[in-house]
């Protein structure tokens, strides 16, 4: 158990959570995050990573203890196949959807194309979203995500049939949110990037959950 | 010679498509009521297909027929205790399979089919023990032709309601159909949004029984909205066309209803259905075209 830091922002305390009080997939979580930390929750399936960010993002209610956190504005990004890809929407209505959850008018078309470079994605604004490959959609979703300008980031296995190119310019892009005092949230299966890009790991087992610094950041060898 | 011609083919162009809405006042109120359920009532079938709720609109449509019945025996065919019962009893259909589908394992779409089955059977046998043949058909099929200004006044109501709320959370309704969890996380309240959409579809669906009846209610909701969404790539093209050809398909439905003698209500779901079977025919030879 990880001790709770004054500092801290992001708090579990004698957690329990799931979807059923029978059977809870997460017992007794007690762990913090600091505000700015860059942190890949790693864990194998069922094991509660996505249940772990659902409770983070309000999403769902724990069945016992308490999630703390003392973020201004958080930005939740779930699995790649929650989407309805064939939506009959534009890449810019997409974007603009980020002025519902962040207030300041950031939503002109300068800002918009402004977030679409930063993910390195060269397609119109009025592209509609059914043209887009999984890859450059997903260049989308960051996009978004920046004009949120959120404080936390929860990002659940957002990598997951993704070319290598596009992971290699999205890292860039969540580096960049990390080094601007962002605090990041990643749920992913990938060591070898977790190795290449995350300096904590929280590792989510049945057993317990435990917090620790990714000793094996920059190495080239698996876990 | 030229003259008399055209006379000729004026005269029988005005006779075919514009004499039945100039000359009698039924005809003037049976399209406008439509024209107002078009502006209103497609939009959000629009969005229930946009979100994937087809057949919960479906369910809804079926279940406001026990209150109607209910309201036809107590009330008679009065249009306000009609409008009221059919009302009361969509928003009970609405919550009991909302509590349903929260309350267990059931999904969403099971449990409004359930009790809209129960409805179903609850409204015909309330009218088989205390309805007249009359009062069936009416209450099942409609009767746009016999539409009174009190029925127009609340059709109209309604759509002015509808088109307020949609002016108001369009956008919102939008990003809820898309991306329900980016609704969530910013905080916004997805059930009463999502309730006040479906009261107002019960109310829509409520309007246009008088107009199409009970059975065929959803088809003018999503029969045009299905047909947008096939032949336009954009949520804005697609409101507009949907509506528009709604409009289109009930002015159609109408001419044949007056000229072939048809029950107006199955003729207009006809048309609309027509045009959306000609949609997907039209945009399937344009693919193979490319």
């Amino acid at each position: 158990m990880i001790q709770i830091m004054s500092q801290s922002h992001l708090i579990f305390k004698n957690l329990k959570a799931g979807y059923h009080p029978d059977s809870p997939v997460l017992s007794n979580v007690n762990f913090s995050i600091a505000a700015g930390e860059y942190c890949a929750v790693i864990g194998s399936n069922g094991s509660g990573k996505s249940t772990l960010l659902k409770l983070v993002a309000g999403l769902l209610a724990p069945l016992n203890g308490n999630v703390q956190h003392s973020f201004k504005a958080l930005a939740y990004l779930p699995q790649n196949g929650s989407f309805n890809r064939t939506f009959p929407i534009s890449i810019a209505d997409v974007l603009k959807m980020s002025r519902y959850v962040n207030t300041s008018d950031t939503c002109d078309a300068a800002a918009l194309q402004s977030a679409l470079n930063t993910v390195k994605l060269a397609v119109s604004l009025d592209c509609p979203i059914q043209n887009l490959s999984g890859g450059q959609f997903q260049r989308v979703l960051f996009a978004r995500l920046l004009l949120q300008n959120p404080d936390l980031l929860l990002l659940d296995e957002p990598f997951n049939g993704i070319d290598e190119e596009t992971i290699h310019d999205l890292a860039g892009v969540l580096s960049n949110l990390h080094q601007k005092g962002k605090t990041i949230l990643l749920a992913i299966h990938d060591w070898h990037f977790v190795n290449t890009f995350v300096p904590m790991i929280l590792d989510v087992k049945n057993s317990g959950t435990t917090l620790r610094s990714n000793e094996n950041l920059g190495k080239k060898h698996h876990v | 010679m030229k003259i008399w011609a055209r006379n000729t083919m004026f005269s029988t162009l005005w006779n075919l498509f514009i004499l039945p809405f100039a000359e009698y006042a039924f005809m003037q109120k049976a399209l406008l009521s439509c024209v107002l359920l078009c502006i209103s009532a497609v939009p959000l079938g629009v969005f229930l297909l946009l979100r994937g709720l087809s057949l919960v609109g479906d369910s809804l449509a079926h279940g406001i027929l026990p209150g109607i019945a209910l309201a036809a025996i107590f009330f008679g065919m009065a249009p306000v205790p009609l409008f009221i019962g059919g009302i009361a009893a969509g928003l009970i259909v609405a919550f009991i399979s909302n509590q349903l589908s929260t309350r267990s394992i059931i999904p969403e779409e099971a449990s409004f089919t359930v009790i809209y089955s129960l409805s179903l059977a609850l409204g015909v046998l309330i009218l088989f023990h205390h309805g007249t043949n009359t009062n069936v058909m009416h209450l099942l099929f409609g009767s746009v032709l016999g539409i009174d200004s009190v029925t127009l006044s609340l059709i109209a109501g309604v759509c002015v309601l509808t088109t307020l709320f949609l002016g108001k959370f369009r956008k919102l309704l939008l990003m809820y159909c898309f991306d329900p969890l980016l609704f969530q996380v910013a905080g916004y309240h997805h059930k009463v949004l999502m309730f006040s959409f479906f009261a107002l579809v019960v109310s829509n669906l409520v309007a246009s029984y008088q107009a199409i009846g009970t059975l065929l209610a959803l088809g003018l909701m999503m029969l045009p909205a299905i047909t947008g969404r096939i032949l336009c790539g954009h949520y804005r093209q697609i409101f507009k066309v949907s509506s528009l050809l709604g409009i289109f398909g009930c002015y159609a439905g109408l001419l044949l209803s007056y000229h072939i003698d048809w029950p107006s209500g199955p003729s207009i779901i006809l048309c609309l259905g027509v045009q959306c079977l000609a949609a997907y025919g039209f945009k399937r030879s344009g693919q193979k075209g490319l």
